[in-house]
């Protein structure tokens, strides 16, 4: 009698055995971390910053703030988030600028800011008030400069223009277009 | 049309080099098209002059440039110059150069033309040249 279970039962445990097996290995993937993708850990962290970057001669070149700065760990670049920004141009006139983030270089020659960046140039009696918008917009301040490879557009009292491609003196406000230039004037007054 | 005057003037062009202040100065370069209502102006640079934030003066250089304009009193005029000088606070054209300018009622061709864009009045002719003019006659009337 027991000859013939034998078998049977050999077949059953066994099955059992590979579904328990399976489960075990299932259960076992949900649990292991994603991996991790990005730039490496950054050497530091700092939430609620004020940042002030001076040049050689202890002058300053801007100011920002905002609620996350991360420095990378071996090219000692600062990721930032959500960035405000305030620059000096060659007269001492203060330009402030927004944005979804920032990138500042090692040695701060080069700010660049990315995703809704929003630039505004001084209001004073003899500088009317303009403001520049693109999605890249990257701010040199030794060269008291400004360049973006991407549609710039820049309103003024009377005139917006807009065009691919920037490169701007600050404190001169000469400004160039690099291609497909368009122009819109208001009617002069009578 | 007298009223392109009080219509918005967009511009487009190739690149362009453009001060930014009260007293500015924009250049555009490599294909510049104007347009202000039904006024057309092409040409293949521009330096367009700015005074307290309002555009006072247009400078066309071209091979040639051009303008086009509708008139009030129908038909259109067309002319074409080495350089045309637009002055929006007047609102006249000075075009000097292989002038050509062509109405309905004629052509007038020079080397220096005034043209007046409200009145259509011209004044042409400038030292050691002339100017050659070109009326059509009136159309008859049919005669049944």
């Amino acid at each position: 009698m027991t000859d013939r279970r034998h078998p049977w039962l050999i077949a059953v445990l066994s099955l059992a055995v590979i579904i328990t097996g399976w489960w075990a290995w299932s259960l076992h993937q949900r649990e292991l971390p994603p991996p991790l993708v990005g730039p490496p850990r950054s050497d530091y962290q700092i939430e609620q910053f004020e940042l002030l970057v001076f040049d050689e001669q202890g002058k300053e070149s801007f100011s920002m703030r905002g609620p996350r700065l991360a420095r990378h760990p071996s090219l000692g670049t600062l990721d930032i988030e959500d960035p405000r920004m305030r620059a000096p141009d060659g007269e001492g006139k203060v330009w402030t600028g927004r944005a979804e983030r920032a990138w500042v270089s090692r040695d701060g020659d080069r700010l660049r800011l990315l995703e809704k960046v929003e630039l505004r140039g001084p209001t004073t009696a003899e500088r009317v008030p303009i403001r520049l918008r693109s999605e890249q917009l990257d701010f040199l301040p030794k060269a008291d400069q400004i360049e973006s490879d991407d549609w710039v557009t820049i309103t003024a009292p009377g005139s917006i223009l807009r065009g691919k491609g920037l490169k701007a003196e600050l404190a001169s406000r000469r400004i160039e277009l690099l291609s497909e230039v368009t122009a819109r004037y208001e009617p002069i007054a009578r | 049309l007298k009223s392109d005057r009080e219509k918005e003037m967009s511009l487009d062009a190739g690149h362009g080099d453009i001060v930014l202040s009260d007293n500015g100065r924009a250049l555009l370069s490599e294909g510049v098209k104007i347009e202000q209502g039904s006024l057309r102006i092409e040409s293949r640079d521009a330096e367009i002059i700015s005074q307290a934030g309002e555009i006072k003066q247009a400078i066309l250089t071209g091979s040639p440039a051009t303008v086009r304009q509708d008139l009030d009193t129908g038909g259109q005029m067309q002319a074409r110059a080495n350089r045309i000088d637009y002055d929006l606070a007047s609102n006249v054209l000075l075009l000097t150069g292989s002038v050509v300018i062509t109405q309905p009622e004629g052509e007038l061709r020079g080397e220096r033309v005034r043209y007046e864009i409200d009145t259509g009045q011209m004044e042409g002719g400038a030292p050691g040249s002339r100017i050659q003019m070109t009326i059509k006659p009136k159309q008859k009337a049919p005669t049944n």
